[in-house]
């Protein structure tokens, strides 16, 4: 890191202290940390500007959620999905497919130029849900719970939890169980006994 | 027996024939006065024949087709009316009529005014004013439903004697005796006075007059151009309107509810009046003012929103009186009135012509005009540097000025004050966090404000300076050097060093001192009240036992401590960081600074020397790296 890098992120550290997140983010970038940056900006309500940084840092699909989801610009998401390349190579292929379809699906309804019924995509989250050989991917989850919920399809979101809890994914019923109590006012209980092998299962409230 | 009123011959005849002849005659009773007055907005409820009949008289020649009586309007044989057979036109029983507030007299005088009954009518007051009459000559029938549109009630003149009418039947014959009638006269204009004016939502308006001081029209106008409105202003002066007020002398107190003290000798007091319109839009039609700027303009107490009335009428915005307003601007006798419920009502006078509201706004600096031609005289004017005349054929150096531009990631690092911002500084400052830190270089008519770390805050005084470094040169926010200097060139041409503080400003450039900054409490801190040194009594003993002692140095030291205590002792070492501090930062080191402010919790000038310090290496290592390259 060169010399005026540093400095920079000893100033955004001391904004951050401070409480001027705005001008800690604006720091962090002139110093080259982009996923600090982006968070900060996420914090502050500046999508635009988180996109672009966590674009710079090299979570190039997250950018693509953010400008979609949240800034309401679906164009912008599918110019940088384009110009994104392949994903990290962190999560595998298969769930970076997954994730670039659930943001397509996004823009699509944004666009308002969707087809009837559930978008497709949902099915595929589901089987990997459901699948243990398939490696968990909590963000892929958050994003296709956004994405049903965004259809306006509760039914769908109700499917996917199932699928998760299906798959013993870790903690799925607890954020079912939030999920519903915020959404539809109250806790709606999963069937007991559909979930074979769940260790401390669901309490009956 | 059919009869031929009209001479014109015609006749039908037949069964029907009574009321076709009835209708054909020349129509009478209330619809008369309608006809009379050619307008079609009348609203007296006694018409209720008319929406059922044509405009037209019938006597006009048309014939009726021949309807069952059932749907023709009973017209025919009125029950109540008190005409004889034969008459057509009811007449007019000298009838007066009382109200309990003068809103109602008014729509009352409204009704007759359109009815164009107004002339014969007059207006009393009861001596007690809790009642208001009007006397005027009405068929019973019309004064009847009148008087209970507007909640009044009527009597009629008997005799002498004022009978109040049951409101059905005949016409009343006596009335009690001893009974109280109308008082004293008053005008339309008192009754107007008395009323006051009422809300009425506002719709489409496209011309508005807003009566303001001139410090607030500038800024009126230029949001009226900034929304695409057209503005037009001129000086006015505004008198009372309905005499002076009760208990003030006359005219000195200026107008009731207005401020008293910007009257002058005369009463008057001087305002500004700027006429908004909204104008065309592309296609030729007429906009409408926003309504959200209308509502702010009217909820703000420095200014009086106006619509145009009439001519020589303005009225509260959302306000009118329960006259109409195209009669009341007819009341108007010299000027042009303002009716307002607050500040209150007067009149206008202006002489001048108004002019164009553009001339107010100021378009931009002075900007003089020159010849196209260069003067050839100007080729070696030494540009500072002391290194003499340029070489020849070297272009003539551009003058170093002080330009407006952008700054936006500045922030506030000192503020330049004049001789009177000193006096108001200490309230401003008094209680603040800037109070502990701040130092002030104090220079022959201006001053420097500083902290270690930037000032960081804006203060109403004065003018806001950001560092533009390297070491203590400031220039003011929102303006750069033009030409852009490097930052050696600016440590040559300015010589700012730990010593000297350069400020640039458009018109001139100054030098403080920095070796006597004073902290800026001492504004107003003066010195302390005595302080009693307690000592308690053995030491006092002690100490002048001690006096008479071989080793006075020692004792006087020990002495000149002890009285010395007092508060502020515990912060020395506080003040000594920033102090070091600001050393530091003068000098040039601001990584140094900065940490120091870091370890004493102060994050957020930390974070700030640490940005400039950030961007001095970024101008820095961009001229090296371009050195490196060459």
């Amino acid at each position: 890191m060169t010399e005026p890098q540093w400095l920079f992120e000893r100033a955004a550290d001391c904004y951050d202290r401070a409480g001027h997140q705005a001008d800690a983010a604006r720091c962090y970038r002139e110093s080259g940390s982009f996923s600090r940056s982006a968070d900060l900006f996420l914090g502050l309500d500046r999508y635009r500007e988180a996109a672009e940084d966590l674009a710079r840092s090299g979570r190039s699909e997250v950018a693509a959620w953010v400008l979609v989801h949240l800034a309401d610009d679906p164009g912008a998401a599918r110019a940088q999905l384009a110009s994104a390349g392949g994903s990290r190579g962190r999560a595998s292929a298969a769930l970076g497919e997954l994730r670039r379809r659930v943001i397509i699906a996004r823009c699509e309804i944004a666009e308002r130029t969707v087809s009837q019924g559930p978008p497709p995509v949902l099915a595929d989250v589901r089987t990997a849900l459901r699948d243990h050989t398939v490696p968990y991917d909590p963000v892929l989850e958050e994003w296709a719970i956004a994405l049903a919920e965004s259809a306006g399809r509760p039914d769908q979101v109700a499917l996917l939890f199932a699928a998760a809890v299906q798959g013993n994914r870790d903690q799925a019923a607890e954020r079912w169980s939030r999920w519903s109590l915020g959404a539809l006012g109250c806790d709606v209980l999963l069937p007991a006994g559909e979930v074979p092998g769940q260790s401390g299962g669901h309490g009956d409230g | 027996m059919p009869t031929d009123p009209n001479g014109d011959g015609r006749r039908v005849p037949g069964l029907l024939s009574a009321h076709m002849e009835i209708v054909e005659a020349p129509v009478a009773g209330p619809l008369d006065e309608v006809l009379r007055d050619g307008r079609a907005d009348v609203a007296a409820p006694s018409e209720q024949a008319a929406p059922a009949r044509p405009a037209a008289p019938a006597s006009a020649g048309v014939t009726w087709p021949a309807a069952p009586p059932a749907t023709r309007p009973d017209v025919a044989t009125p029950p109540d009316r008190e005409t004889s057979p034969g008459t057509e036109t009811p007449r007019d029983l000298p009838s007066a009529v009382r109200f309990a507030s003068a809103a109602a007299t008014l729509m009352f005088a409204a009704q007759l005014i359109r009815l164009g009954r107004d002339a014969g009518a007059g207006y009393f007051t009861d001596p007690d004013q809790q009642h208001w009459w009007v006397r005027v000559g009405l068929p019973l029938r019309l004064g009847r439903e009148l008087a209970a549109l507007a909640h009044g009630e009527l009597h009629v003149e008997v005799d002498g004697q004022l009978a109040p009418d049951p409101g059905w039947g005949p016409p009343p014959t006596a009335g009690p005796a001893g009974m109280p009638g109308p008082g004293a006269r008053v005008t339309l204009t008192d009754l107007v006075q008395v009323a006051g004016l009422h809300e009425v939502p506002a719709r489409g308006i496209r011309e508005v007059v807003v009566i303001a001081r001139a410090e607030r029209v500038t800024g009126l106008v230029r949001r009226s151009l900034d929304l695409g409105l057209t503005t037009r202003y001129r000086l006015v002066r505004l008198t009372s309107l309905f005499g002076p007020a009760a208990g003030s002398a006359a005219g000195s107190a200026g107008l009731p509810g207005w401020p008293a003290d910007e009257a002058d000798e005369t009463g008057e007091t001087i305002r500004v009046e700027l006429s908004v319109d909204a104008g065309t839009d592309r296609n030729g039609a007429d906009r409408r003012l926003p309504p959200a700027l209308l509502g702010v303009w009217h909820r703000d107490p420095d200014l009086l929103l106006c619509r145009r009335a009439g001519t020589s009428l303005l009225m509260r915005y959302e306000r009118a009186c329960p006259l109409d307003d195209r009669h009341v601007a007819a009341l108007v006798d010299q000027g042009t009135w303002v009716l307002a419920d607050e500040p209150g009502c007067a009149r206008l006078w202006s002489d001048d012509p108004s002019a164009d509201g553009i001339g107010l706004v100021r378009i931009g600096d002075d900007r003089p005009l020159v010849d196209a031609r260069p003067d050839p005289d100007t080729r070696d004017t030494g540009s500072g540097t002391g290194s003499g005349p340029l070489p020849a054929g070297w272009p003539a150096p551009i003058p170093v000025q002080v330009r407006r531009a952008r700054t936006a990631q500045a922030s506030v690092d000192a503020m330049l004050l004049a001789d009177a911002d000193l006096t108001l500084l200490p309230m401003l400052i008094q209680g603040h966090d800037l109070a502990d830190c701040a130092v002030l270089a104090s220079g022959r008519d201006r001053h420097l404000l500083l902290a270690p770390g930037g000032l960081l805050e804006r203060i109403p005084l004065g003018i806001p300076l950001y560092c533009l470094g390297p070491g203590p040169l400031y220039l003011p926010l929102g303006f750069r050097i033009w030409p852009q200097l490097p930052p050696t060139a600016r440590r040559a041409l300015f010589e700012p060093d730990e010593e000297t503080a350069v400020v640039v400003t458009a018109d001139m450039t100054f030098e403080f001192g920095l070796t006597n900054l004073r902290p800026v409490w001492r504004l107003w801190a003066g010195p302390l009240p005595p302080v009693n040194a307690e000592l308690p009594r053995g030491t006092a003993a002690a100490l002048a036992a001690l006096d008479t002692a071989p080793d006075r140095g020692l004792v006087s030291a020990v002495r000149r401590r002890l009285s010395q205590r007092g508060p502020g002792r515990d912060d020395h070492a506080a003040r000594a960081w920033r102090e070091r501090a600001l050393d530091a930062e003068l000098r040039g080191e601001l990584v140094t600074a900065a940490e120091l402010h870091e370890q004493n919790g102060d994050h957020l000038r930390a974070a700030h020397l640490y940005e400039r310090a950030a961007r001095e290496h970024m101008s820095v290592e961009d001229a090296s790296s371009r050195e490196q390259r060459q």
